[in-house]
């Protein structure tokens, strides 16, 4: 079934044939992993190792006493080759712990406890294990999942939902977890909804991977799981934000400069679900993760289950890429991604994707000036008029785009996107966000 | 471990990477393809004076924009293909047998006065072939008002000279619907054929330049407050599809109220803006001094539109009705 369809949004070209028949793959083990010591929104952790150390895999490396923070860990048993900074995806250098794998195979999980047994944990439990695995939002933001799980009260989540929309372009990581895990993504949500004592739990899924859908639907059935539901939702760009995608499932909008904790809601990714299943049932901190790996440039798109540390150049090298016909490497999707200039930053917890675009698929073209075309609003999702904000920016005026909502812009890229002037509207909404932080912290 | 493979350099930008294919330009030249059969017609029923009326129209705009442009050392706004939109607009609601040196005038005027002045391309508050046409209307009002019976086509019998809504109005004698579907009536050049205009419509909005938002209401707006009148009153007060087949009204709800720069972005907006122009229509038409009012109606919307844009702009995500953060 179909909800109400309020306008927003675009259509991009999804290009997600090639991958998403695809079954996940193992990832080459490099010879080197750098394991940044910031992977999350929150306070960096230290490093609880020193250089020739030997680790094991999954033992804790870095870590530090905040609230809001996710320790990480070695995603391979190995040697501590040093400790330093190394380029990031956030585009600075970000002190990493730099890993010599130790020639052995990757050890099988061992169950530690069974889902039942998970689900009869007191939440507090559930909490400072998913504290203890570093799990962070897989979906992009990487937001600690531990304090997502502890609402400060009186806030409370009545409503789980899980994040089974993929509405970028190209990316269908989360899409083959639905398919292949569905059991343990569904395990990992009633975790969630149990450690938050969440009534109910919608699984919303785009109307273009209906296969994901009917298993997660399975899935609940099997379980005999009454509390959960599939909804299938339209694909659109962007279904998947969070604020976008709690409209559509439970009517509810999320006040502005506020969280979806504020009308009772909390929004998982399927990875994050499944990685929650994995640090309860299997004792297994979040250490590796899907990644697509697609693109013009891309000979054999996949998508392979990477180790957090893995140098982007092995993953696209394992995919046939073309650097000749490479104008652009993306991490993430293509409307939100983050453009990189250097192939030996890592796959991080929060890596998604992984494009090498040509010139072709960028669709460079020359800027025109706006025509009122309307296009830009009528595509905001979050109802903005994204051609005067931009203007605002760029005449400096963005106290007035403050005025105007440009703090709830969350850079979604729809307003450019279809902008037939091309004029780069998110570029100067960024411009305009970063002097309002200048004027408050001057 | 896979051999690790050249480094080539990497484009640095930022989101988004996909961009529509659509730009400024096509939506220009579509609006030129969708007057294709409109610019047919006129020669249909003209003759190919149509064509020549057509050129000045346009080479006069395009020179006037590559003079601004160069007084001002801009680059040219040439390629943006708004001006030859401009041009054929004019040349299209103008009468057919115009001497050459008010086309002239009037494409000066239009690019002049009606965009450059404001900055060029997308800062203009009115209709630029409108202003020029209004210019026309107020310096040269008898060569404006004099129109010629189509001739340029052999096979159907011509018709009087003056235009069916002016010879309703001042003589009470109505024209043929079928005639006013196909065009050969009298009026301005490209206006006269429904059938030529729908056509364009159709595909402007299928190619998704158009929403049916302005258009379809401004259409409905004078069919509504026309059918009461006729209802009221059929002998005084011409029928609906009279109204809506006869005169500019096609043409200009399909092609001009619909210009993106002059009418407003949001639906909403454009449904107010399609509603007060119909309106305007119908008052001049029923009650007016005029036989036709779509330019005028046009033009008044034009100069509300930053009004309704700012009336109308949409209650922003997360936030209260009143249009406050909650
Ligand atoms: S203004 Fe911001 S939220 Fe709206 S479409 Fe543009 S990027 Fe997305
Ligand atoms: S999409 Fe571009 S051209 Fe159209 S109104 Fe927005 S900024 Fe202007």
């Amino acid at each position: 079934m179909h909800l109400m369809h309020a306008s927003w949004g675009i259509h991009p070209r999804p290009g997600k044939d090639t991958t998403a028949g695809l079954a996940t793959r193992r990832a080459p083990i490099p010879e080197r992993l750098v394991i940044p010591l910031s992977q999350h929104t929150g306070v960096p952790c230290k490093p609880l190792v020193k250089p020739k150390q030997e680790v094991v895999r999954g033992e804790m490396i870095g870590d530090v006493d905040a609230l809001i923070t996710a320790p990480v860990h070695a995603s391979i048993a190995g040697t501590v080759e040093k400790i330093e900074p190394r380029p990031h995806s956030s585009g600075a250098f970000s002190p990493s712990v730099v890993l010599t794998p130790r020639d052995s195979p990757l050890p099988a999980a061992t169950a530690v406890r069974s889902i039942d047994v998970g689900l009869a944990l007191p939440p507090d439990e559930i909490r400072s294990i998913a504290r203890s695995a570093g799990i962070v939002g897989m979906g992009g933001a990487g937001f600690p999942t531990h304090v997502k799980l502890s609402p400060p009260p009186p806030k409370k989540v009545e409503v789980c939902v899980l994040n089974g929309a993929e509405c970028e372009p190209f990316l269908t990581a989360d899409h083959r977890i639905m398919l292949e895990r569905s059991a343990e993504v569904l395990d990992g949500m009633r975790l969630i909804m149990h450690a938050l004592g969440a009534a109910s739990g919608i699984i919303g899924v785009e109307d273009n991977k209906l296969d994901a859908a009917h298993a997660m639907a399975a899935a609940v059935e099997r379980a005999g799981e009454r509390a959960i539901r599939v909804q299938i939702v339209h694909t659109r760009y962007p279904q998947g934000a969070e604020k976008t995608l709690i409209q559509t499932l439970t009517g509810r909008e999320v006040p502005s400069g506020g969280l979806p904790a504020d009308v009772g809601v909390l929004v998982s990714n399927v990875g994050t679900a499944a990685a929650v299943r994995d640090a309860v049932c299997d004792g297994t901190p979040l250490i590796e993760r899907v990644v697509t790996v697609a693109g013009g440039a891309v000979g054999k798109p996949a998508n392979l289950l990477a180790l957090v540390g893995t140098p982007i150049r092995v993953l696209l090298d394992e995919c046939g890429w073309m650097p000749g016909r490479t104008q652009r490497v993306i991490l993430g999707g293509p409307l939100m991604g983050a453009a990189i200039h250097d192939l030996d930053i890592p796959v991080t917890k929060t890596t998604s994707g992984i494009l090498a675009l040509t010139n072709d698929e960028l669709h460079a073209s020359a800027e025109y000036p706006c025509i009122g075309c309307g296009r830009c609003v009528q595509a905001c999702p979050m109802h903005l008029v994204p051609s005067t904000l931009a203007k605002l920016c760029k005449l400096g005026r963005e106290a007035k785009a403050k005025d105007a909502g440009l703090l709830d812009c969350f850079e979604c890229g729809s307003c450019a996107y279809g902008c037939p002037a091309k004029i780069p509207l998110v570029h100067w909404l960024r411009v305009g966000k970063a002097s309002l932080r200048r004027n408050k912290a001057a | 471990m896979a051999v690790s493979s050249e480094n080539p350099t990497l484009e640095l930008a930022s989101s988004p990477h996909l961009r529509d294919r659509d730009s400024v330009p096509a939506i220009m030249y579509a609006v030129v393809i969708a007057l294709v059969p409109a610019v047919l017609a006129s020669v249909m029923f003209f003759g190919l004076t149509a064509l020549l009326n057509i050129l000045v129209c346009v080479a006069t705009g395009v020179a006037t924009e590559w003079v601004f442009c160069r007084a001002r050392n801009r680059p040219s706004g040439l390629r943006d293909g708004s001006t030859v939109v401009t041009g054929l607009l004019l040349a299209l609601v103008l009468p057919p047998r115009i001497p050459i040196q008010i086309l002239v005038v009037g494409s000066a005027v239009s690019i002049a006065l009606g965009k450059m002045i404001y900055g060029g391309l997308g800062s203009n508050i009115f209709n630029p072939a409108l202003i020029g046409r209004a210019f026309l209307m107020a310096c040269y009002p008898v060569p404006l008002t004099t129109w010629t019976k189509p001739t340029g086509f052999p096979g159907l019998a011509a018709v009087t000279g003056a235009t069916p809504l002016g010879m309703f109005k001042f003589e009470r004698q109505l024209t043929g619907i079928g005639q006013l579907f196909w065009g050969n009536v009298g009026g301005s050049l490209g206006e006269t054929s429904a059938l030529a205009i729908l056509l364009g419509a159709a595909y402007l909005f299928i190619r998704r330049v158009i929403s049916w938002h302005i258009p379809a209401v401004m259409i409905g707006t004078v069919a509504v407050f026309t059918g009461i009148m006729h209802a009221a009153n059929p002998g005084a007060y011409a029928s609906v599809p009279f109204h809506l087949l006869s005169g500019g009204l096609l043409i200009g709800a399909f092609f001009m109220a619909t210009d993106m720069v002059t009418s407003p972005t949001t639906h909403k907006g454009q449904m107010v803006f399609g509603i007060g122009a119909g309106l305007i229509v119908v008052l001049i038409r029923l009650w007016g001094g005029y036989p036709e009012g779509v330019m005028y109606g046009i033009l008044f919307m034009n100069a509300l539109t930053p009004l309704i844009n700012r009336a109308t702009r949409p209650r922003i995500y997360g936030y209260k009705k009143g249009g406050t953060p909650s």
